[in-house]
Formats: C-alpha cells, sequence, structure tokens
C-alpha cells in the first residue's frame, strides 16, 4: 500500500474518532479518550465501506492499531 | 445491618478460600490470597486511624489492583471514592476539593499527572506485583477532613454530571448495597464459582455488581482490562468462560454490528446476560436471540437507587413483538411510585417515576439542597425524582418515554447538557450557549460577539474540563439563541438547525 493510502487511512481514523492529535503507525485504540471501543467499532465499520470488504469477527479482534489495520489491508490488496 | 456487604465478603473469604476471587490476565487471585493481600492493605498507615472515617479517592484502571483497594475499603469500614483516570486533570481536581478527600490512591499509571495536580491531599500508590501488594504513601497531604453527620454509613460516592457546573457526588450507604445485593440476587442465576465480567470502570455504578454478587457469593470477577476485549467481547467471554455478563446496551450494539452475535460457540458459557445504564434496544434484543438461546435481563435504575430497582427478563421463546419497547419494569414493583406528569405533548399518558425503598441513597455528598430537592417525601416514605418519564400499557409494563429536565444517556454515561454550558460559558467572548442532543450528538450553539472565535477554540477548553463523552461533536456559532415565547432558548428551533446542519 502506498503512502498515500496510510495517509487516508489515518486521515479516515482521525475524522472517524474526531481525533484532533496527530496519530502515526503505532496508534492504537485506548491512545486518546475518543479512541474506544465503540469509536473503534465505528471506525471498522467505516473502513468496510471505504475499501469494500468485510472484516470477519475473528479479524476484528486483532485489529487494533493503525499498524495492524494497514498491514491487513496490505494483504487483502496483495490477495 | 447484621450480614451486610462487609460480612458476606468476610464469610466468603472463609468459605471460598481455594476458589480464584479475582482473574485478569494471568494474574488469579484466590479468596486465601485475597484475604492475604486485604489484610496487608489495612496495615497500612492509610488505614491507621480506625477511629476516624475519610473518603478515600481512587484514581486508577480497571484492574484488579484497584478491585483490592475497594475490598480493602468495605472490610475496613471506609468510605470510597473511584474517579476515572480518563477524566481531565481540571475535572479530577474539581471532584476532589468538591470530595475533600484527605487521601488519593492510584495506580503506578495514575501516578505522575495526580502528582502535578495542586492539593493538599496525600497520594498513595498501590502495586501488585506478583504474590505481593503495595500501597505507598509518595506525598504526604495536609488537608483537614471535616466530618459529615452522615459519613459513617457511606460506602462509596460516585460523581455524576452536575447541572451547576460541577459534578455531583452521589452517597451510597452500606445498607443500600446490602439491599440491592438482595434484590439482585432474587432475579440472576448465581452460584459459588460462577465468573462475572467486569466491564465498566469503578467510577460507574455498574461495578457494583460486577464486584460485590461474586465476592459475597464465591464468584470470580474477571476484569477486561485489555482494549482489545471491549472490542471483541465474545472472545474475552469464551475465553474467561463468563457466567454472567453485565455492560451498557450499547456493547450490545456493538457485538451485532461486529458480528460477533453470531458466533455460536462463543456464548455458551453464559447464564444470563445484563443490560443497565441506557435504553436496550428492543430490536437488538430479538437479533440476539436469532442467534443465541441466553435470557437477557433488562435492568433500571439510577445511581441515586444504587445500580437498579426494576428488571425485565427476556426469554428466546418470548414473543417480543407485541412491544413497541422494551418495558423496564411492572407497575407492581414495590420501588416504583408514578405521578401523573402534566405537560408535554405526546398522546400516551405519562407519568414521573419516583423511587423508593431500602436502595434510595443517602442523598448528594455536601450539597443538601440539591438533595433536598431530588430526594424527597412522598406519601410519607423518603423518595428519589428521578425526572425520567414513563408510561404503563395495560398489562403494567412500565415504559421508558424520555426525561423532564435536559439529562441526556450517551454510551450509558449520564450527561448534563447544563454542565458543557457552563463550560462553555467560562470562554472569553461567549455571551450564551445552549447544547443538545441530536441524532445521538452533542452539538453546541455558541452566541458570541467575538468573530475570531473558532470552533477549536471551543474544543480545547471542553477538552481541559470535560470528558471525552461530554464533549461536543460539533459547535455552531450564531450572533443571538433564538427564544421562544416565554424568553426561553428555543431548543426546538436549535434541535432544527442541528439536522439542517448535520
Amino acid at each position: 500500500m502506498s503512502k498515500e493510502s496510510l495517509e487516508n487511512l489515518i486521515l479516515l481514523a482521525k475524522t472517524c474518532m474526531r481525533i484532533q492529535e496527530d496519530i502515526d503507525m503505532e496508534s492504537k485504540i485506548g491512545d486518546f479518550p475518543q479512541w474506544n471501543s465503540l469509536s473503534h467499532v465505528e471506525f471498522i465499520l467505516e473502513i468496510e465501506k471505504v475499501y469494500s470488504l468485510r472484516i470477519s469477527p475473528l479479524e476484528i479482534h486483532k485489529l487494533t492499531s493503525i499498524r495492524e489495520i494497514w498491514l491487513f489491508l496490505e494483504k487483502q490488496k496483495a490477495s | 445491618m447484621i450480614n451486610g456487604v462487609r460480612e458476606r465478603i468476610l464469610s466468603a473469604l472463609k468459605s471460598y478460600s481455594n476458589q480464584p476471587a479475582l482473574l485478569d490476565g494471568d494474574v488469579v487471585i484466590s479468596y486465601a490470597t485475597l484475604e492475604l493481600h486485604i489484610k496487608t492493605i489495612l496495615k497500612s498507615p492509610l488505614f491507621d486511624d480506625s477511629n476516624k472515617n475519610f473518603p478515600i479517592a481512587i484514581v486508577m484502571e480497571p484492574s484488579c489492583e484497584i478491585a483490592l483497594v475497594c475490598i480493602a475499603c468495605v472490610v475496613a469500614n471506609k468510605t470510597y471514592v473511584p474517579i476515572s483516570p480518563q477524566n481531565p486533570s481540571d475535572r479530577i481536581d474539581a471532584i476532589l476539593k468538591d470530595l475533600n478527600a484527605s487521601d488519593i490512591v492510584c495506580d503506578k499509571n495514575n501516578y505522575s499527572s495526580l502528582e502535578k495536580l495542586e492539593g493538599s491531599s496525600s497520594c498513595w500508590l498501590f502495586e501488585l506485583s506478583e504474590d505481593q501488594v503495595f500501597l505507598t504513601c509518595k506525598r504526604k497531604g495536609n488537608r483537614e477532613f471535616s466530618e459529615l453527620s452522615y459519613f459513617r454509613e457511606v460506602q462509596y460516592v460516585l460523581y455524576s454530571s452536575g447541572t451547576t457546573g460541577v459534578p455531583k457526588g452521589i452517597a451510597v450507604t452500606y445498607d443500600n448495597v446490602t439491599s440491592f445485593l438482595d434484590w439482585i440476587l432474587d432475579k440472576i442465576d448465581v452460584a459459588p464459582g460462577d465468573r462475572f465480567s467486569g466491564h465498566t470502570e469503578m467510577s460507574f455504578d455498574l461495578s457494583v455488581f460486577d464486584l460485590f454478587v461474586p465476592l459475597t457469593t464465591g464468584g470470580c470477577y474477571c476484569p477486561l482490562s485489555e482494549a482489545a476485549d471491549r472490542v471483541f467481547p465474545a472472545e474475552f467471554i469464551r475465553n474467561r468462560r463468563i457466567n454472567t455478563w453485565l455492560s451498557v446496551p450499547t456493547v450490545l450494539d456493538l457485538i451485532i454490528k461486529t458480528r460477533q452475535v453470531e458466533i455460536s460457540d462463543a456464548f455458551g458459557s453464559l447464564k444470563q446476560i445484563l443490560f443497565c445504564g441506557d435504553i436496550l434496544n428492543l430490536k437488538s434484543v430479538q437479533t440476539w436471540f436469532q442467534f443465541q438461546k441466553v435470557p437477557v435481563l433488562n435492568l433500571y435504575g439510577p445511581t441515586e437507587a444504587t445500580v437498579a430497582v426494576s428488571s425485565f427478563r427476556c426469554h428466546p421463546s418470548d414473543d417480543l413483538s407485541r412491544y413497541e419497547s422494551l418495558p423496564i419494569g411492572h407497575r407492581s414493583e414495590p420501588n416504583f411510585l408514578l405521578r401523573e406528569f402534566v405537560g408535554g405533548e405526546q398522546k400516551d399518558k405519562l407519568y414521573s417515576l419516583f423511587l423508593k425503598g431500602p436502595q434510595i441513597a443517602k442523598g448528594y455528598w455536601n450539597k443538601s439542597d440539591l438533595s433536598s430537592e431530588k430526594f424527597l417525601s412522598l406519601h410519607g416514605e423518603r423518595a428519589y425524582d428521578t425526572g425520567d418519564l414513563v408510561k404503563s400499557d395495560n398489562q403494567g409494563h412500565v415504559f421508558f418515554c424520555g426525561r423532564s429536565d435536559f439529562q441526556i444517556k450517551k454510551e450509558g454515561y449520564r450527561i448534563e447538557l447544563s454542565e458543557i454550558d457552563y463550560v462553555v460559558g467560562l470562554i472569553e467572548g461567549v455571551t450564551s450557549s445552549c447544547s443538545i442532543f441530536s441524532l445521538g450528538q452533542i452539538v453546541t450553539f455558541v452566541a458570541s460577539a467575538n468573530h475570531n472565535l473558532e470552533e477549536k477554540i471551543v474544543m480545547d477548553h471542553c477538552k481541559m474540563k470535560l470528558p471525552h463523552y461530554m464533549l461536543p461533536a460539533r459547535v455552531n456559532f450564531l450572533e443571538t439563541l433564538p427564544v421562544n415565547v416565554n424568553g426561553k432558548v428555543d431548543r426546538k428551533a436549535l434541535m432544527k438547525l442541528a439536522e439542517k446542519t448535520a
């Protein structure tokens, strides 16, 4: 996935969870008060919509940081 | 009370010594070890003066550690006050000042931020390391605590959003909690060895159920201390073999949205699943029953009535389609007092819901005027005015219909919209402000003559003063706020405006 795509993912996270602070690859659920379990799920559902894919419940369990989500999207793109 | 919550815990410590009492990740604490830990904690100088009661503020993450401190306070008959570390430091400071707390207990994660707070409270660090506990005084305070007359009866004080801009502390007694335990044990299936989820923070009163139901019946408290567990409760329930789950209803919506509900073997250990703290969506329960056979309990009750005072049990075989929404209880509930509500525009006959009985809290901490306003005498009985409006069907089921004031519920949190307006009103240049709840979001309208005032300035200010769940999703600026014929802010007009600009 390109740098631009990573920036888009970060932008999506910031918009979806109304995070004004800087976030990066290492940012994860719980790092900001706004990024809690409920807003995280809304973020995951938004990813499904934007990237036109369906994430299984078991996969959702593992996707708790920008890095994990980005790697997951990379894998999806390759398959 | 002869067999109160304290005596029940002491009895469980003896009766179930080999059973697990607390389970968090790899940490398993048996009742025997729990007893040893409590003895160690109570030897600390914090608990030295047994003749003097004082509130112990606790600022810790959800964990076995905070559970240990709370249990020790109960065994020592002390009053504890859990405060969420998620609160901004200004709000924690405001709570500590209102409480006039002489001592704060915190964990490693929160110690440094609390130390920076100005104030004269003593600061204690609590640590659980392998098989040992440590409670160390890191800063000696000099605050003189003046004891309130009713203080000795109080088990805990929980702070909730306040209409005047300052959070209010709800003082709940040991007897209130014992009465709650008696009430809830009659409603649910519990046995020694059962495992209970600890989904909510200790500063939220559902934790009273999570902690004290198992620890008075030989069960085990299992806090969700990992963020991933909160995103994926199904895995937590399966791995921990949870028997009773309690959370706010939004968690059921999360389980459904993420399709966890469809995992057939995830919820097999559950005897029952309980929801409290907000409206439980009827459709969500119907969806739950499409995939799972575990009964659902819809609990109702404000913190002022000790967790919950009424319930509605749903079984997979029930025909729920006959309801418009889920009942919160029945008119025959001994704790209910319904009084006809005059006003409003709804077609159904509405009632103001008052609560009575042994679970009604002592009052608001150090706020006698507010206590007299909300805790009153009705037909010769002490009652609490919930502010909830309800209706009843011809079978006597009671349904929640809204509020008689401007309090809202968001993610299970109680929010007084006027507290947000108070905080926004402190910003230089703000003439007036009004927050409304529209389409699940808080929208704040600000009237200001200062054209340089931007949303970011308002939000940054709010972040310093309010917890994240109280932050407005949007801030709209107006020259003046619209008013109705009575000269009050026209909230209906603002609602329309919010929907238009959504």
